[in-house]
């Protein structure tokens, strides 16, 4: 029995480690939501790199963490919610000052708050009685797109390092994000 | 013909003996929890793994690198049942084990993805099946070349 005991303390404590890499939690900061998302610096960036991981061999280089928190309340009301973590994100220098490479990784979670409206507006739209489930499929579809938005971005702007296709895409983001000025509020009440 | 069918029988009770005398041995309490403390332990060092080399974008030598760990921590298993608790698995027993703990190996990778994986985040179960394939056919290759 004892030899078990060792074999799973020993377990725990390389998931320990394992953990560390997906949220820094000797260092753990809460989520920060979108309405605060003019306040993050770098210094909010707290999270670490796993050893290997470069971008195309650069050791330079920052990623941002977001989530979105949906839910359903007895009022009526939806609520959609996206949040930055800093102890999720990384950047290779907290020090750095490097407004365009900040102004990139805050436009990821833009995209992601551009898609929490989205949500919003589809929910609020809904015909009839929406269910937990109809709100679980809608969140996810627009995860999936979500996704691809953000993969696209990285790829053209080449994380930032193209300017052109980096302002194009602020403008398009920004475009996207007054056009649901709507639905900015984090609480949609529903119609039926 | 009355031959073959007697044949026949004859090695499917000798299956289902060998099968009964193997999961009376393979249920022991003991050594229940010494095969769950090992799928915790192999699974926990396939995470480690997964972030050393996260790097390797090529597919193959990711399969290749977590089939080696997880075949050989396998095969770690059984040299140490036979030693510690002087078990030695014939053939269905190695396999039923071996299904076992990869199953363990998913159900635990499942529970750190819940714990740490934000609401957005996704679970590659398929990866799982891959490696639970070729972990099968790579332990039964090591239990037939064994000495």
């Amino acid at each position: 029995m004892k030899i078990n005991i060792l074999i799973a303390f020993l377990a725990v404590l390389i998931f320990s480690i394992a953990a560390l890499f997906e949220v820094n939690y000797l260092d753990y900061e809460m989520p920060v939501p979108y309405s605060k998302f003019n306040a993050i610096t770098f210094y909010d960036f707290k999270g670490l790199k796993k050893p290997a991981q470069t971008l195309n061999g650069a050791k330079e280089f920052a990623f941002i963490s977001t989530s979105r928190e949906t839910r359903l309340t007895n009022d009526h009301t939806f609520i959609a919610i996206t949040y930055f973590h800093p102890s999720r994100s990384y950047v290779f220098n907290q020090h750095i000052r490097n407004a365009g490479l900040l102004t990139h990784e805050l436009y990821h979670f833009h995209i992601s708050e551009y898609f929490t409206r989205l949500i919003r507006k589809a929910v609020f739209e809904y015909q009839g009685n929406i269910s937990q489930s109809a709100i679980d499929d809608i969140v996810e579809m627009y995860n999936t797109q979500e996704n691809e938005m953000q993969m696209q971005y990285d790829e053209e702007s080449y994380h930032s390092y193209v300017l052109a296709e980096q302002k194009r895409w602020e403008k398009l983001i920004d475009n996207n994000l007054a056009s649901l000025i709507k639905f900015s509020d984090i609480t949609t009440k529903l119609k039926n | 013909m009355e031959r073959k069918v007697w044949i026949l029988k004859k090695h499917t009770v000798v299956i289902k003996y060998k099968l009964k005398n193997m999961l009376a041995i393979l249920l022991k309490k003991e050594k229940l929890f010494f095969l769950i403390a090992w799928s915790l332990l192999a699974c926990s060092i396939l995470r480690l793994t997964d972030i050393f080399i996260l790097s390797f974008e090529n597919n193959f030598y990711y399969f290749i690198i977590k089939l080696v760990i997880q075949a050989g921590l396998y095969y770690g298993y059984y040299h140490l049942l036979k030693r510690r608790y002087d078990i030695k698995l014939n053939y269905i027993g190695f396999i039923i084990e071996n299904i076992i703990y990869s199953l363990l190996i998913l159900l635990f990778a499942f529970v750190f993805y819940k714990m740490t994986a934000l609401n957005n985040g996704a679970f590659y179960i398929i990866h799982f099946f891959i490696l639970f394939v070729l972990n099968l056919m790579l332990s039964s290759i090591l239990f037939l070349v064994r000495k």
